[in-house]
C-alpha cells in the first residue's frame, strides 16, 4: 500500500542518515548513564575525610564516619584536594583528623577535628552528624582520662576497661523510623528515575529534529512529485504521518528494551507502558508534522526544533521529577502531553498501576494527539496543494 | 588580506540574513537557559530543612536538658524547634510543618539516674532521610555526652580497689574534665557557578560549537554551489579564502558569546566574575571551538557530513563536559573523562572565578583551552590549506 510505503521510506531514511547514529542510539544511552550515575549514591550529601590509617583513635573515627549512613563518605589523600572538592560542590563538607590525633589523645592533650564547608551552603547544618561520632569518642576517652587521673591505670588500660564496662551501662539509645508515603519507594532502580523521563524526552527531540527531513522533502520538491502521481492528497498526509510515527517509535522502543535489558529497568504492567508509547509516539509525530509545515527552512526548524524540544521537556518534567516541582510549576507543567505521559510511567512503575489505572492520563495524552495531528494535517494539506 | 575581509564581510552578511546564526548563536542558548533555570532554579537546591519538633513525655531533668540542647542549636540558626504537647499531634505534623520530631519518653530521665535503659525516638518524614539523620545525630550526641559522665564514673568506680570514693566529688571532676576533641570549622570558597549561571554558560558554550560551524561549513557549501571554483579563479590568494571563512567563525563566536554574557548579566541576572578572565576564558574557547569544527570541515567529504559529524561532536563533547546537569560528574570516571571536553575547561574556569579573583585563578583552564586551540587550529589550518591547494 502507498502509505506503507511513504511510511517506509521515512522511516528507512533515518537509518541512512549516519548521524542520526549518534543522536537517536548513543546520546540517550549516554544521558541515560550519566543520571543513572548522579543517583547512584542516593540522594546522600557527600562527605569527605582525611586522616591517618594507623589503627589508632583517628582511624576509628574515620571507620565511624563511614558507618555511618546519614551520608556518603570519600577518603582523601591530601587535605587541599578535599577543600578544592568542598570549594567545587562535589562533596557539601569534609572533616580533617590531625595525623597525630591518636598520639595526643593518648598523651593527654587536645585534638583538633577540622570541618570544612561552604559558608551559606548545606555543609555546615552536617556538622551535627560530625560533632555527635566525636562526641562518642571523646566520652570514651574522657572516662579513660578520669580513671587515669583518679585511679593510676595506665592509659591504656584505662580504655579497655572503659570499652568494657560500655557495654554494662546503658546508654541513651537512639531509635528511628519514618512516616508518610514515599515518593519514591526503596525499591526504585537507580535508573529507573532517569529512563521514562528520558524516554519521552528522546522521542518528542527525535520527532522535531526530523521535522527537518519533512522540510527537505518539500524544498527538494519530493512531496510535490508525489502529488503529481495518482496519489490522493489525503494518502500522501497520513503516509508522511506515519513515517514519523515510524521514527518515533523507533527511537521510543530502542530506549525501552535498552533499558530493560542493560540496565534492568522497571516498565510496569507491559499493556500499559506500551499504550502510553504509542499515545506520545502520536503526539511526537503530530507536532513533527505540524513543525514540518511551518517552516521553510531546515536549519532554522532545526534550531528551533532543538529549542522546543528541549525547552517543553523541561517544562513537562523530564529533567526532574514532577514530584519535586512546587505547586505552581507542576500546574504549569501540565499544560504539555509530557507531565501527563510521565504521570502514566509514574502510575505504572512506581504504583504498580494497570492500563485501567492510567486510563485518564492515557486519555489526555492521545487528546492532545488528536489535535495537534488534525492541525498538522489540515497544514501539511494547505501547504501540499500551495506548491 | 583585503580579499580575506570581503570574503568574510560577504558571508557574515548572508548568515545575518537569514537569521540562522542569530537563532543559534544567541536565541536557542538564551531560551533553553530561561528556561532551564525557570523550571530548575525554582526548586529547593538540595537544601537541608531541619524543622525539628519535640516532645517531652518524660518531665524530667533528662529531658529538660536534652530541650535547652536543641534550643541551643536553634540559637546558633542551624534548626528550627517546635514543642507538642502530645506524640499524635507530633506525628501529624511530620511532613506537614517538621521534617523530624524527637520522642523523650516517659521515665527518660529516671532511667538516667539510675543507669537502666531508656530510649529516645525520632520520628521522620520517609521522604526527608537526611534531615532525620541529622536529628538522630543531634541525639546520638546528647546520649553520648549523658553517657560520658555515667561512663566516666563507672569506670573510675570499677577499676578503684579502694572501694572508698567520694561519688558526688567524681561525678563533679567527671564534669569539669574538658572534652579532648573539639571541632575547628574551616572556611570554604565557593568555587562552584550558581545555577543561572551555569545553565547560561552550559548552553553558550555548547551552542558556540555550533555557531563557528557556520564559517567553516561555508567553505564547503561553495564546493557544493560550484562557487569554489569561481574563487579559485578569482587573483586572490587561496589562503584568504580559508581565512576568510575562519574570520566569519571567529566573529560570530565571539559576538554571540557577548550578546549572550551581557543579556544574561542584564536579564537573568547571572553573575559571570572578573570581566577580563570571562574575556580571555571566551576567546579560548572560540579559538578550539574554530580549531575543533575547521578539523572536521577540513578532512570531512562533504558538506553535510561535515555538519552531521560537527553536530556529533559539538553535542558529545558537551554532554562529556557536563553541562547539562550540575554537579553531573562527580568524582569518579565520568570526571576524569570530562578533561578531554574543552566545554569541562570553559566551565571549570568560570567556577573557579566565582570564588573572586581575575585571571590568575582561571590559568589552568586558559592553558588548557589554549592547548585544545593551537593544537586543532594548526591542524585544520593545514587540511584547510591542502584543500584550497589541490
Amino acid at each position: 500500500m502507498k502509505i506503507l510505503a511513504i511510511a517506509g521510506a521515512n522511516v528507512r531514511r533515518l537509518f541512512r542518515e549516519r548521524s542520526n547514529f549518534f543522536f537517536v542510539f548513543i546520546l540517550p544511552l549516554g544521558i541515560i548513564i550519566i543520571i543513572g550515575s548522579m543517583f547512584g549514591s542516593g540522594f546522600q550529601p557527600r562527605v569527605g575525610v582525611v586522616g591517618p590509617d594507623d589503627g589508632g583513635f583517628g582511624e576509628e573515627l574515620m571507620t565511624m564516619l563511614e558507618a555511618d549512613d546519614a551520608f556518603a563518605v570519600r577518603r582523601y589523600e591530601v587535605q587541599d584536594a578535599m577543600l578544592l572538592a568542598v570549594e567545587r560542590g562535589t562533596i557539601t563538607a569534609g572533616v580533617v583528623i590531625p595525623a597525630d590525633h591518636d598520639y595526643v589523645l593518648r598523651t593527654g592533650a587536645e585534638s583538633q577535628v577540622g570541618f570544612i564547608a561552604r559558608v551559606g551552603g548545606e555543609g555546615p547544618k552536617l556538622q551535627a552528624t560530625v560533632d555527635a561520632m566525636i562526641a562518642e569518642q571523646a566520652g570514651r576517652i574522657r572516662a579513660a582520662r578520669l580513671v587515669e587521673v583518679e585511679t593510676g591505670t595506665p592509659f591504656d588500660q584505662a580504655v579497655g576497661l572503659v570499652e568494657s564496662i560500655e557495654t554494662e551501662i546503658q546508654p541513651i539509645g537512639v531509635s528511628q523510623r519514618s512516616v508518610g508515603e514515599a515518593l519514591f519507594p526503596a525499591t526504585l532502580g537507580q535508573f529507573d528515575l532517569g529512563a521514562s523521563s528520558q524516554l519521552i524526552l528522546f522521542m518528542f527531540l527525535t520527532g522535531l529534529t526530523g521535522s527537518a527531513a519533512l522540510i527537505q522533502s518539500r524544498t527538494l520538491g519530493v512531496s510535490s512529485r508525489m502529488l503529481t502521481t495518482p496519489t490522493s492528497t489525503r494518502t500522501i498526509i497520513i503516509g508522511e504521518t506515519l513515517g514519523r510515527f515510524g521514527v518515533v517509535l523507533v527511537q521510543g522502543v530502542y530506549i525501552m528494551v535498552l533499558t530493560l535489558v542493560v540496565f534492568g529497568v522497571e516498565w510496569g504492567n507491559p499493556l500499559g507502558a506500551i499504550a502510553v508509547l504509542l499515545a506520545f509516539g502520536a503526539v511526537s509525530a503530530g507536532t513533527a508534522m505540524l513543525m514540518g509545515t511551518l517552516f521553510r527552512n531546515d536549519q532554522q526548524a532545526g534550531g528551533i526544533g532543538v529549542m522546543a524540544g528541549l525547552g517543553l521537556a523541561a517544562l513537562g518534567g523530564c529533567m526532574v521529577p514532577l514530584e519535586i516541582f512546587p505547586e505552581g510549576m507542576r500546574r504549569i507543567a501540565h499544560a504539555t502531553p509530557h507531565a501527563w505521559a510521565l504521570d502514566a510511567f509514574a502510575d505504572l512503575v512506581r504504583r504498580d498501576g494497570t492500563l485501567v489505572d492510567i486510563l485518564p492520563e492515557l486519555g489526555v495524552v492521545v487528546a492532545f494527539a488528536v489535535v495537534i495531528l488534525a492541525l498538522a494535517a489540515w497544514r501539511f494539506r494547505r501547504v501540499l496543494t500551495a506548491g | 588580506m583585503r580579499s580575506a575581509i570581503t570574503i568574510a564581510v560577504k558571508d557574515l552578511r548572508l548568515r545575518v540574513r537569514d537569521r540562522s546564526a542569530f537563532i543559534v548563536g544567541v536565541l536557542a542558548p538564551f531560551g533553553l537557559a530561561l528556561i532551564f533555570s525557570f523550571v530548575l532554579g525554582g526548586l529547593d537546591d538540595g537544601a537541608f530543612d531541619l524543622s525539628y519538633g519535640v516532645v517531652d513525655e518524660d518531665g524530667g531533668e533528662t529531658a529538660a536538658q536534652f530541650v535547652t540542647t536543641l534550643r541551643q542549636i536553634e540559637g546558633q540558626g542551624f534548626i528550627d524547634l517546635t514543642e507538642y504537647a502530645s506524640v499524635q499531634e507530633a506525628e501529624q505534623a511530620v511532613g506537614e510543618d517538621v521534617v523530624s520530631v524527637f520522642v523523650l519518653p516517659a521515665g527518660l530521665s529516671d532511667a538516667v539516674s539510675s543507669g537502666g535503659a531508656a530510649e529516645v525516638e525520632v520520628i521522620g518524614d520517609v521522604d526527608s532521610p537526611t534531615s532525620t539523620a541529622i536529628a538522630s545525630s543531634i541525639a546520638q550526641g546528647f546520649a553520648s555526652e549523658v553517657h560520658a559522665i555515667q561512663l566516666a564514673v563507672g569506670s573510675t568506680l570499677a577499676a578503684d580497689a579502694s572501694g572508698q570514693v567520694d561519688v558526688p566529688g567524681l561525678v563533679e571532676r567527671a564534669l569539669s574534665t574538658p572534652s579532648p576533641i573539639t571541632i575547628s570549622p574551616i572556611e570554604a570558597a565557593t568555587r562552584e557557578l550558581d545555577l543561572t549561571t551555569f545553565f547560561v554558560a552550559g548552553m553558550a558554550v555548547m551552542f558556540l560549537f555550533f555557531t563557528v560551524q557556520f564559517g567553516v561549513l561555508a567553505l564547503l557549501e561553495e564546493g557544493t554551489n560550484g562557487t569554489i571554483a569561481r574563487l579559485l579563479a578569482a587573483p586572490i590568494r587561496r589562503t584568504s579564502i580559508v581565512i576568510g571563512k575562519a574570520m566569519v567563525s571567529v566573529l560570530l563566536g565571539l559576538t554571540s558569546m557577548a550578546i549572550l554574557i551581557i543579556s544574561s548579566t542584564f536579564l537573568l541576572g547571572a553573575e559571570w566574575g572578573d570581566p577580563l578572565a570571562v574575556g580571555l576564558l571566551v576567546v579560548c574557547a572560540v579559538i578550539s571551538a574554530v580549531g575543533i569544527m575547521g578539523i572536521v570541515a577540513a578532512f570531512a567529504h562533504t558538506a553535510e557530513g561535515a555538519g552531521n559529524l560537527q553536530s556529533i561532536i559539538a553535542v558529545g563533547l558537551a554532554m562529556l563536559g557536563g553541562i547539562f546537569f550540575p554537579g553531573a560528574l562527580g568524582d569518579g570516571v565520568l570526571a576524569k573523562l570530562s578533561y578531554i571536553s574543552p566545554h569541562r575547561w570553559f566551565m571549570t574556569g568560570l567556577a573557579d572565578l566565582a570564588g573572586g579573583g581575575g585571571v590568575p585563578v582561571v590559568v589552568p583552564s586558559l592553558l588548557a583551552l589554549l592547548a585544545f586551540g593551537g593544537v586543532t587550529s594548526a591542524i585544520a589550518w593545514l587540511g584547510l590549506r591542502r584543500r584550497m591547494l589541490t
